[in-house]
């Protein structure tokens, strides 16, 4: 008898067991994002965009407003989820349009896009990042075209470039991320200097710093040396004199190891290793932003070459006592420019439809207003892409923002192969002197092949 | 019982149909597990590597084998292979030789030896990617003299800062610098599967050994080498695999740098798959991946019996 109600017992917790992993493996159309603590209160209850949603879905009634209509927009920045909140409130008072704010984690946002995307529960809105991982979703049909919206004309430079594939809008650029030099300016005054007006000034400022006793190197680099370095440096002379170098290295115009692009990395690559500006010991190293910024905040190194993101670096440190700024990239004959490109950016999902698109492109078209497009570049301590628009912004890049409106903004759109691959730069920098200057060649030629068979 | 199969009311036949079926309904969790977790993604893999999908689209094509063809012919991808199999032996060779060595230490009677055992152990319940970010800051670079790592600090103390350097950032020393972070983390499963296998050698081998005169160094060699190689053909089997599967560890320490030095398959792998959009050709070089530790484990597993026959016998 006890022996059959342990069978009957193991038979039902088998069954039991077989239906919980079925179901927890079943795709759920209707499956919300996972709420988290942050915004549990505004979690989703986002509806299949392919299913019937009653009076909310489908065609706008004439006459009626999309007033009642619901929709979710996808971001990843932590920092500016409050701000995403507020004017998701402001808009829904103003419009009568419910605007779900969803965090998602950066590290996994595309992930959970991708498998949303699957599921056919793709939000409304979501951010994405502006440059070669926006193409898989045009093809996938994942964007919505946005060509025509009433923000695309007051877009700058760099978001007007970056906002268009095939001759279409598909994404809305906000902010603009940049690539530059940060300097201490204790250091720069104890030595006489002052911000570089071209490349000569530069390399200037790295020789009488290199003669500071009190500090070890001119210059610190962040992590991902090669990739760094080249980005900020020679794209900022390729693009300089080869505004459209992308195009042409893929029609195969230009080569990547051409000689003015050999000269331009040689003075990085060689030049400044061998003069003694950077330590070639820690130049392909894998230490983190927070170490070099150390150098800098004690004075140790004069430059740092940092991008946009690390700002939140300089932020979470005590820069008190540290003055710090940050000057565009010196050219050959200029002040030079931004390593800038569209920082972040929002699309409409391609599968949205109906009112739902329509309340989607409203709220886009709000995001993008100069006053609520001011709060989000502020709460991300960035610039806005739209010329009209002047950020609040800390005293340490307040001064980049005349520089917007010339980007150089090129090396973005390389095949992600090619970035990838840059790190090949660093087994040339440890050469030895006589070697160093054929490997080079031999390696610009290996990138220019992985850019060509990127084509094919 | 020869009562109740006469009445009919237990046959040896029935029983054993009730018994198969209650074997079935016990093996249904696990044969559930096996179908969900195992069997339907592997499946799945192999269908999307026939395939170009981006992993974003809802459709893809059917492509035959051109991501395999891939895989051959693409010099980026083919470069991690010799990486990772020189990773693979360097590993095999610290562990199956240092964990020969803890595992001998550990089988002495001391009061400090459970300790010991736990000591060595706790590393392998470490994250790989916690373990990546430690040793990272441990080999850090000399930024100057009050910034540099624990080992550059280490060698300035006791007078040998012409030794000092980027471990992780020199190409000569990236790849021994990784295998010896990971053989911290891995020393203590092989030794504690070495030490099982010396725990069940009769001590009358030792014994009969030393009243023949065989020294100490003599009684490992030919004693307890030889009686543990089943636990060394488990511990290579286990390294081999392990090591042609790395990723987080070595991600976290290097990123594949400096160039492609420690650039292992994974990486390419993860790289096609979530950087390039071309989930199909990752799944194809998973695969052949996958394809390559089967043959080289199926190698070694008959190489190794022979071995073991050749010792039994």
């Amino acid at each position: 008898m006890k022996t059959n109600v342990l069978r009957v017992l193991a038979l039902l917790m088998s069954v039991l067991l077989l239906t919980v992993f079925i179901s927890a493996c079943s795709p759920s159309e209707s499956a919300n994002p996972p709420a988290n603590e942050n915004n549990s209160a505004d979690t989703p209850d986002t509806a299949d965009p392919g299913e019937d949603t009653g009076d909310q879905g489908g065609e706008v009634p004439p006459g009626k407003p999309l007033e009642g209509t619901e929709i979710e927009i996808m971001h990843s920045f932590a920092e500016s989820h409050p701000v995403f909140q507020e004017i998701a409130t402001k808009f829904e008072q103003e419009t009568g349009i419910k605007v779900n704010v969803y965090e998602s984690a950066v590290a996994t946002h595309y992930t959970e896009l991708n498998e949303r995307i699957q599921t056919n529960n793709v939000p409304e809105i979501f951010s994405v990042w502006p440059g070669n991982s926006v193409d898989p979703y045009i093809d996938s049909n994942a964007l919505a075209v946005l060509t025509g919206e009433p923000w695309v004309e007051r877009l700058g430079f760099a978001g007007a470039q970056e906002s268009v594939y095939n001759g279409e809008t598909y994404i809305a650029p906000f902010n603009t991320s940049f690539l530059t030099f940060a300097y201490n300016e204790e250091v720069f005054a104890r030595n006489n200097l002052s911000a570089p007006e071209n490349y000569a000034e530069f390399v200037n400022i790295l020789e009488t710093l290199k003669n500071d006793p009190e500090i070890s190197f001119p210059i610190t680099l962040t992590d991902n040396y090669p990739l760094m370095i080249t980005s900020i440096l020679t794209a900022s002379f390729i693009y300089q004199f080869e505004p459209d170098f992308d195009e042409k290295v893929a029609s195969g115009e230009k080569r990547f190891d051409s000689p003015e692009v050999y000269e331009m990395y040689k003075k990085v690559a060689i030049d400044w290793a061998e003069a003694g500006y950077i330590n070639v010991d820690t130049a392909p190293s894998t230490t983190r932003m927070g170490r070099e910024l150390m150098e800098l905040l004690d004075g140790k190194t004069g430059l740092i070459a940092m991008g946009s993101y690390d700002l939140n670096v300089i932020n979470e440190m005590n820069t008190e006592n540290v003055s710090l700024l940050m000057i565009p990239i010196p050219s050959e004959t200029n002040h030079g420019a931004l390593i800038a490109a569209a920082g972040n950016a929002f699309a409409v999902s391609g599968f949205a439809e109906g009112a739902e698109k329509e309340a989607a492109l409203l709220f886009l078209d709000y995001l993008m207003n100069p006053e609520n497009n001011n709060l989000i570049c502020k709460s991300m301590n960035s610039l806005s892409t739209f010329d009209d628009v002047s950020v609040d912004m800390p005293d340490i890049i307040k001064n980049l923002e005349k520089y917007r409106d010339n980007p150089s903004h090129g090396w973005i759109v390389w095949p992600p192969e090619v970035q990838n691959n840059l790190t090949l730069l660093t087994d040339v920098m440890r050469l030895p002197a006589g070697e160093k200057e054929e490997a080079l060649k031999a390696t610009l030629a290996q990138l220019h092949d992985i850019w060509m068979g990127t084509i094919q | 019982m020869k009562r109740l199969y006469a009445r009919g009311k237990l046959s040896p036949n029935r029983d054993g149909a009730r018994d198969k079926i209650i074997q079935i309904v016990f093996l249904i969790p696990a044969l559930t597990i096996f179908i969900v977790f195992f069997l339907y993604p592997v499946s799945t893999s192999v269908m999307y590597s026939f395939t170009d999908w981006n992993g974003i689209s809802r459709e893809s094509n059917f492509i035959w084998f051109d991501n395999y063809i891939e895989f051959f012919s693409n010099s980026t991808i083919f470069r991690t292979l010799p990486t990772t199999l020189y990773y693979a032996v360097l590993n095999m060779t610290v562990l199956t030789f240092g964990g020969f060595f803890v595992a001998l230490a550990l089988n002495r009677r001391s009061r400090f030896t459970p300790v010991l055992r736990l000591t060595f152990f706790i590393p392998m319940l470490v994250s790989g990617l916690i373990v990546g970010f430690v040793f990272r800051e441990i080999y850090a670079p000399v930024l100057n003299e009050d910034n540099m790592g624990i080992i550059n600090r280490l060698l300035t103390m006791v007078g040998l800062s012409g030794l000092r350097g980027n471990l992780l950032g020199n190409v000569n020393t990236a790849m021994i610098v990784v295998v010896l972070t990971g053989a911290w983390v891995q020393l203590g499963t092989t030794s504690m599967i070495y030490l099982a296998g010396m725990q069940i050698i009769p001590r009358e081998l030792y014994e009969t050994a030393e009243i023949d005169g065989a020294g100490y160094w003599r009684q490992v060699y030919h004693i307890t080498w030889k009686m543990i190689v089943p636990s060394l053909s488990i511990n290579m089997i286990l390294l081999l695999v392990n090591s042609l599967k790395s990723y987080e560890m070595i991600f976290y320490l290097t990123q594949g740098g400096p160039g492609t030095a420690t650039k292992v398959v994974n990486m390419s792998v993860m790289e096609f798959s979530v950087s390039a959009y071309k989930v199909g050709l990752g799944c194809a070089m998973s695969i052949i991946v996958a394809l390559f530790i089967f043959v080289l484990v199926t190698v070694i597993n008959v190489l190794l019996r022979r071995r073991e026959r050749g010792i039994r016998e």
